[in-house]
């Protein structure tokens, strides 16, 4: 005969508690972290001469160590912030940054296992639908738009750059999440 | 496919659409401005923290990126500085040329019946302290034992060795070398020898003089040319001071030679000179000594 634990509302309502408290510390932290790094994203730090995609790295990332619904959740407030401090026009950001963040969190449930190499390869293709998004802005928004200009000086160093600060994301996401970890404990 | 169609992937799937919507209609109404505005606004302090961060991250770059172009200035500085020090070294031994040149020149115009050999002081006698000094040139330059060598300033002393491409001269300082010599104002005649205990003050004496000879402090000495081995005329030096041998009861002076003996660098060595007769010799004397002033 198998045993039913039983647990009283009491204790239910503990465990809820406390589940609720790491996720408003989570979601503070990171709030935090997405706004800064907006801020630093918008605020000239290039690399290749192009700005560096922060935000896309650390929804990835966030997808990645903690699962799809949190990736796209802050995905979604990640663009939605990168949209108002930019300086072109409202977009399709945060739709696409949910998106990614989404994607990235089945992936690991799909085919993905959860380590760095495995983050690199996600980043590798995110970072081309993110070169796509890219290429619509400049055809949207440059007055003069030049197709193999746009892919050597701005596409192809945007590109290298989101994916070599992707690994440090990883890293700070997996420390967060530790921190979390350890304070339930 | 479940992924996609659970409840938080609809809800928040539409409310992204809902937000594009939303700032989309924003924009179309011309709020873009005041909504953006809001959030810088708010972005602002993060923003200048991030900005100062940023600053002294590109200092810290910079430092790196200059790196190469100090390098590459540095290493072009170290060029010109050889180049330089090359010209500054031409320079000086175009100057050292100058001065032999010149010294050449004016021993030329003051002796102008004698031959002459420039030489180079190539060194000094350590055993002797600069009183015999070699010269570069020797038999090969037709230098011969006992040819007077002297400088514009007056007499250095005598070749006293020789070899094919080298010379020794003794200094009429040292303490074995002779020359007859005469006080020109007076004309009183002794010899000057060197004298051991005067070899580091560059002194000589003028020895053999009588008891009552006619020698004071800043009479000039020449060359008697006594001995056929310096011509007549060549100055000495100049008197310091004069003194009485208690034993022989003879006068003598103390003299300072007129060439700096231990810095010579360029001498001349006279290869031929006229004797002349007392007469000739007074005559030539006074040429030369016009010639010397």
């Amino acid at each position: 005969m198998s045993k039913i634990k039983t647990v009283s509302r009491t204790e239910l309502r503990e465990k809820n508690k406390a589940a609720g408290k790491k996720l408003i510390a989570g979601a503070s932290v990171y709030v935090i972290v997405t706004i800064i790094l907006a801020v630093i994203q918008t605020c000239g730090f290039e690399l290749f001469g192009c700005s560096i995609a922060f935000i896309l790295s650390l929804v990835c990332s966030v997808g990645f160590v903690f699962g799809e619904k949190e990736g796209a959740a802050l995905g979604l407030f990640g663009g939605f912030v990168c949209d108002c401090l930019g300086t072109v026009g409202f977009s399709i950001l945060p739709l696409f940054y949910m998106l990614c963040g989404y994607i990235c969190g089945i992936m690991i449930k799909w085919f993905l296992s959860r380590n760095l190499p495995s983050f690199v390869i996600y980043c590798l293709i995110v970072g081309i639908l993110r070169e796509g998004v890219t290429f619509l802005y400049y055809m949207l928004y440059s007055e003069n738009f030049g197709f193999f200009e746009t892919v050597i000086k701005v596409l192809i160093p945007e590109y290298f750059a989101f994916v070599l600060f992707s690994p440090l994301m990883y890293l700070l996401s997996v420390l967060i999440k530790r921190i979390l970890m350890r304070n339930r404990k | 496919m479940k992924y996609f169609k659970n409840k938080f992937f609809i809800v928040l799937f539409a409310a992204a659409t809902v937000l594009i919507i939303f700032t989309t209609v924003f924009s179309a109404m011309g709020l873009q401005n005041q909504l953006k505005n809001f959030f810088n606004t708010l972005a602002t302090p993060v923003r200048w923290c991030v900005s100062e961060i940023k600053e002294a991250f590109e200092g810290f770059g910079e430092y790196f990126s200059d790196m190469d172009s100090l390098i590459e200035e540095n290493g072009k500085l170290k060029e010109e500085i050889q180049s330089l020090e090359d010209r500054l070294n031409e320079a000086i031994i175009a100057e050292e040329e100058n001065e032999r040149l010149k010294e050449y020149l004016e021993v030329k115009r003051i002796y102008n019946d004698y031959k002459f050999t420039d030489a180079l002081v190539i060194g000094h006698e350590a055993e002797n302290y600069m009183t015999i000094i070699t010269l570069n040139r020797g038999t090969g330059d037709g230098i011969e034992i006992g040819m007077p060598v002297i400088t514009s300033s007056g007499v250095v002393g005598s070749v006293c060795e020789v070899g094919y491409s080298w010379c020794k001269v003794r200094t009429v300082i040292e303490a074995s070398a002779s020359v007859g010599a005469y006080v020109s104002r007076s004309g009183e005649v002794g010899i000057i020898q060197g004298d051991i205990s005067y070899k580091e003050s560059g002194l000589c004496r003028l020895e053999y003089l009588d008891e009552d000879a006619d020698v004071e402090v800043g009479d000039l000495i020449y060359t008697s040319g006594t001995g056929s081995v310096y011509p007549r005329g060549l100055p000495i030096g100049e008197v310091v001071s004069v003194g009485v041998n208690e034993y022989t009861r003879t006068k003598y002076a103390e003299v300072r030679v007129f060439s700096e003996l231990d810095n010579l660098k360029y001498v001349m060595i006279v290869t031929e000179f006229e004797i002349y007769s007392e007469e000739e010799s007074l005559t030539q004397e006074n040429l030369n000594k016009n010639g010397y002033e």
